[in-house]
């Protein structure tokens, strides 16, 4: 099964927050909408739980004509006034599901989620990672088919991110349920899923896999989103890039505006390869664990990018090469 | 070893005037009440005071009536004011000219709407002047009796003019507070509109509105002004009875007064510890409402 | 078309508002607005403002009230502002009672209070003073200055108060230029409504005050139960002119600069 958002618009007070969305969500997989704050992302979110109706378009899926997506929002929103088992049993008891239906439930529920001994309390006497496992139970109780997350992991601290990243993939799996997750970290989206849609301005700019967004950005909007490069301008003539630091044949992009795209990752290298890159010296390396990021000054133009650690010392000079042939957009 | 001098200097000035003019007073007349009063020689304690009091028919039932009043006019308030808080804050309106307009009566002296209800509602007055001009009353006479009349209608309404804006006031901080996603989230999760309302926006601002349900009926049941100017002399309220009464002159009814004073402020504290409560017990008594 | 329903209720629930302020406006200014008649039968501004700089009566209630809201906000601040201070800042042994206690004037029926502060202040012969009244009067208000001003200093909280200290500022700078400034807005607030509530008590000024305080508000009731609503309206826009123009004023220009600011 699978559900379709298709030519979805959003007007409000003049302002067009959500420009042709089309996208595809197939069930049982985890799609991450990944895009700056402002770019619409909540919005859409919204429309998928039913929230908000667009202005235009529409939201369908092969079997169901009127989906709705059950929504575990960014501040988990518990309510203050009930105790974690009136929560979670909040959807089941408003449409009015039998007592012992309820009760059998949530002590399964509670189970999977491994907070079975919190269900007396109130929410301010838990802890983040805890607000956060009641939401998504409160949520997951009503066995929905499509799961939302708006931002689910943003006011986590590091370590607590990673586990219950581990959790909800565990859930999908476990539950079969379908969910779209939004976020402006990338790599809670690549750690989450295998589909990513970049969303910029209201518009889905890309929908890619984690390995190809980032070693081929569509357009230099997607590019400098995702980060983690140089942009260095220039000129072009043909299929030639003319720079301060870089002449040579290139791949242009579509509407090439002149910036040159140099990423971090796996694009400079000490290697000989065909594509001779520059003549520059090393002025500063930062650790970073498995690598180091080596910034290198030619004239007045500074470029970083990742090597493996203690290759280049610095104060020397070296002659650097493209991995595969640098591209302009 | 500061902290306890700031605290000792900090409370003084509040323990004080409390102790030497309110505390004092409802001590002197908790005294008196029990018949000790040495301005006529009485040095005796005795219960005789709250038995002629409580076996008064007269005072109960004006007791009674009033107790219902005040329920009623606090409670009409509470609501009316409630629906529209909730209405003007749905729609935006919560800020700006309106909210401004709806501050005004919290300000405005009882009075002013008393000579503005005389003018307008008295058999003679505005309103049925224009339903006499419109057709649809024949005569002054058809129009219903509804200032200083046996049901305290005039009374009533110069209140709800005063409390229901109050109620508003007092919900829309509340409003404010609240995080109005909680209602979209109830929505998401299946329940209808009035589920909504019943399990997460009332249980919100329920202590907000006991609260202001206490102020409101304590007001209603003790103030003098408005039905000393409004209310039905067959029909007294209790405010006006005890004033007659304390005014007199009779000095030795004033244990009688003072006991019957006694027997009001018990009750009242009483019905507000009941009241508050019952609002700690229910849903959303646990946070105050306003996180 | 929903929007234009809401627009009327909007209207019919503000026009509701307005017209007791309407009524005691024509009352005052018009002239022999008398059964039949729908609206004032002519209107006469002059004659009002005329009256309220020379008719004496009139000029000396308004002084009366001012002066007792004065006293009232002198002495509802000096005990409310530390109160406050206390409540919202320090736990202590007895805050709970102190918390009830404070609330307690409002609980208690008004008529019960007042009889028994009146027998009390004739103990204290402050029966028919100027003190007397102002302590009625402060009685009344206190419950919701200190509310008013711990709201305010809780919502501050103390920690500049720390932050001053630890930057080597004394307790009485500290007091000075960072606790005072911050709590201008709940001074604000309790100032103006202290000063609008001791202009509208009657009872309180009648009953303590043995009948020698003849404010605005004192005026007004005889006259009303005289039936004579258009000199009883001419005190009321009085009344108006001095306690809502300014709070208007206040609202409008310092409040809003500062936020500005």
């Amino acid at each position: 099964m699978t559900y379709f958002l298709k030519k979805i618009n959003q007007v409000k007070k003049d302002k067009h927050i959500l420009k042709n969305i089309d996208l595809a969500i197939e069930s049982n997989s985890i799609v991450a909408i990944l895009g700056p704050s402002g770019s619409g992302k909540t919005t859409l979110l919204n429309i998928l739980a039913k929230i908000d109706q667009p202005s235009s378009g529409e939201f369908t899926s092969e079997s169901d004509q009127n989906p709705k997506g059950i929504m575990v929002f960014q501040e988990y929103l518990l309510f203050p006034h009930m105790t974690v088992a009136k929560n979670i049993t909040f959807g089941l008891r408003m449409s009015k599901v039998k007592r012992d239906d309820i009760k059998e439930r949530l002590a399964k529920i509670t189970e999977v989620m491994g907070i079975s001994d919190l269900v007396d309390r109130y929410p301010d006497e838990l802890s983040g990672g805890q607000r956060q496992r009641v939401a998504l139970a409160r949520a997951m109780i009503l066995r929905p088919k499509l799961l939302l997350m708006d931002e689910p992991f943003s006011s986590l601290d590091e370590n607590l991110r990673i586990e219950m990243l581990n959790f909800v993939q565990q859930i999908q799996s476990q539950f079969d349920v379908t969910i779209v997750f939004v976020t402006h970290y990338k790599n809670e989206a690549y750690l989450l899923s295998k589909r990513i849609a970049i969303l910029i301005d209201g518009s889905i700019k890309q929908i890619s896999e984690p390995e190809q967004l980032e070693s081929d950005p569509i357009d230099i909007e997607v590019a400098k989103f995702l980060g983690q490069a140089n942009f260095i301008s220039g000129k072009v003539t043909g299929n030639t890039f003319d720079s301060l630091i870089y002449r040579g044949e290139v791949e242009l992009k579509n509407n090439p505006q002149g910036y040159l795209y140099i990423p971090y990752a796996n694009q400079v290298t000490l290697e000989k390869t065909e594509y001779p890159a520059f003549f520059a010296e090393v002025v500063n390396k930062v650790w970073l664990g498995s690598v180091e990021r080596v910034t290198v000054r030619m004239d007045s133009v500074t470029v970083s990018f990742d090597c493996r650690p203690n290759l280049v010392k610095i104060g020397d000079q070296y002659s650097f090469y493209f991995d595969k042939k640098p591209v302009v957009y | 070893m500061t902290n306890r001098k700031n605290i000792i200097l900090l409370s003084l000035p509040f323990c004080l005037f409390f102790l030497l003019f309110f505390l004092s007073a409802l001590f002197k007349s908790l005294i008196t009440s029990f018949g000790y009063y040495p301005v006529l020689n009485m040095k005796k304690f005795t219960w005789e005071y709250y038995i002629s009091a409580l076996s008064d028919a007269s005072f109960l039932s004006i007791s009674w009536r009033t107790f219902l009043f005040s329920v009623v006019s606090a409670f009409l308030a509470c609501i009316i004011g409630m629906m529209i808080a909730i209405t003007l804050y749905r729609h935006k309106k919560d800020r700006g000219i309106v909210f401004r307009i709806t501050e005004l009566p919290v300000m405005l002296p009882h009075i002013f709407v008393v000579i503005a209800l005389f003018q307008l509602l008295s058999q003679t007055g505005v309103v049925p002047n224009i339903l006499i001009h419109l057709g649809l009353l024949q005569s002054t006479e058809q129009f219903p009796l509804l200032l200083n009349d046996n049901y305290q209608i005039g009374v009533i309404i110069t209140y709800l003019y005063k409390e229901i804006p109050f109620v508003i006031v007092s919900l829309m901080l509340v409003l404010r507070q609240m995080n109005d996603k909680y209602e979209v989230v109830a929505l998401n999760l299946g329940a209808n509109k009035f589920q909504t309302f019943w399990n997460v926006t009332l249980p919100m601002i329920q202590t907000a509105l006991v609260n202001a349900f206490i102020i409101n009926f304590s007001f209603n049941f003790g103030s003098y002004e408005v039905p000393f100017l409004l209310g039905n002399q067959q029909k007294e309220l209790l405010p006006v009875y005890i004033y007659n009464y304390y005014v007199q002159g009779d000095i030795t009814q004033i244990p009688l007064v003072m006991s019957l004073n006694m027997i009001l402020s018990v009750f009242s504290i009483v019905f507000a510890a009941v009241l508050l409560v019952i609002s700690k017990k229910i849903p959303g008594g646990r946070i105050g409402g306003n996180r | 078309m929903k929007n234009l329903l809401n627009n009327i209720w909007t209207f019919i629930f503000c026009a509701l508002i307005v017209i007791p302020l309407i009524v005691i406006f024509l009352l005052a200014i018009g002239s022999s607005w008398n059964y039949p008649d729908i609206l004032p039968q002519q209107l006469e501004f002059q004659n009002l403002i005329k009256m309220l700089f020379t008719n004496s009566e009139l000029i000396h209630s308004l002084t009366q009230s001012i002066l007792l809201s004065l006293g009232t906000i002198i002495l509802t601040l000096a005990i409310a502002y530390p109160t406050a201070i206390l409540l919202a800042h320090y736990d202590f042994f007895g805050k709970k009672v102190i918390n009830l206690l404070v609330y307690l004037p409002l609980i208690i029926p008004s008529i019960a209070l007042l009889t028994n502060l009146d027998f009390v202040m004739i103990k204290f012969s402050l029966n028919g003073s100027f003190v007397g009244v102002v302590i009625a009067h402060t009685l009344f208000y206190l419950p919701y200055a200190i509310k008013l001003l711990m709201d305010n200093f809780e919502q501050n909280g103390n920690a500049f108060e720390s932050v001053s200290k630890n930057l080597g500022a004394n307790n009485w700078q500290t007091f000075w230029n960072v606790t005072f400034p911050m709590s201008k807005s709940g001074l604000q607030g309790a100032i103006l409504m202290t000063y609008v509530v001791s202009m509208t008590q009657y009872l309180a000024t009648l009953l303590v005050g043995d009948g020698k305080f003849l404010t605005l508000s004192v005026r007004m009731f005889p006259f009303t139960t005289a039936g004579k609503y258009k000199i009883a309206a001419i005190y009321a826009f009085t009344f108006l002119i001095v306690t809502l123009i300014p709070l208007f004023l206040i609202d409008k220009y310092i409040i809003r600069n500062r936020r500005r600011g």
